[in-house]
């Protein structure tokens, strides 16, 4: 799914606006996902997100997910005090629980869920039925005020 | 000779109560409602729903937005 929608912001670069918005379904990914927010605090969140989608197997099987993700934060760089102070004191639960809150209103229950243009479309699809979604939106409804 | 009727010393009669609530139940009350009231804001009130992002941007861009959990 992140393969179809990489290809998506690429071919449709300044004619979407994307939106991750985080759907943690267990404690785990809950860190996880601060785990990147807080990545995304020195300007690597799109490269942490990646790493933490792509090693998923391996952290979510190891004992110590937090250390696999400190070795990401040491690939990218960052900061391992910030970081790690970040990811420790819970810095973005709020924005987390407020996404996972909007999800819930719009309907979402299972992920990925992706709305496109409106259109909710549930599960992993193919880039082709994203770009058709796209399309549609972009010849639909005029833009928000 | 006859004997004077005894008479009774009168008790103070206590204050009249009056109807409803004393002052001290009334205080201890509205501390309660106070304290309901606070709780029920810290849990319910204290931050705004997110809104609902429009299908498209002022400047014409479908909106794409991605739920995903990284399990």
């Amino acid at each position: 799914m992140q393969g179809a929608l990489g290809r998506l912001k690429l071919e449709f670069a300044g004619k979407i606006e994307f939106q991750a918005r985080d759907f943690p379904l267990r404690p785990l990914t809950f860190r996880a996902a601060e785990a990147v927010r807080c990545a995304g605090d020195q300007g690597k969140g799109e490269e942490m997100r990646g790493m933490v989608f792509s090693g998923q197997p391996a952290w979510a099987t190891s004992p110590s997910p937090d250390s696999v993700w400190t070795g990401y934060a040491r690939g990218l760089n960052l900061d391992p005090e910030k970081w790690g102070s970040c990811v420790r004191s819970e810095r973005h639960r709020s924005a987390i629980e407020a996404d996972h809150e909007l999800g819930v209103r719009m309907g979402v229950s299972a992920t990925p869920t992706i709305f496109i243009g409106g259109r909710k479309i549930d599960g992993a699809v193919p880039f082709e039925t994203l770009a058709e979604a796209v399309r549609a939106g972009l010849q639909g409804a005029p833009a928000a005020r | 000779m006859a004997k004077k009727p005894q008479q009774r010393a009168r008790r103070p009669q206590p204050p009249a109560k009056r109807a409803g609530f004393s002052r001290r139940g009334i205080a201890v009350a509205a501390v309660l409602a106070a304290l309901l009231l606070a709780g029920l804001w810290a849990q319910f009130g204290g931050k705004e729903a997110p809104s609902l992002p429009p299908p498209r941007t002022a400047d014409g861009r479908v909106t794409v937005l991605e739920f995903s959990d990284y399990g």
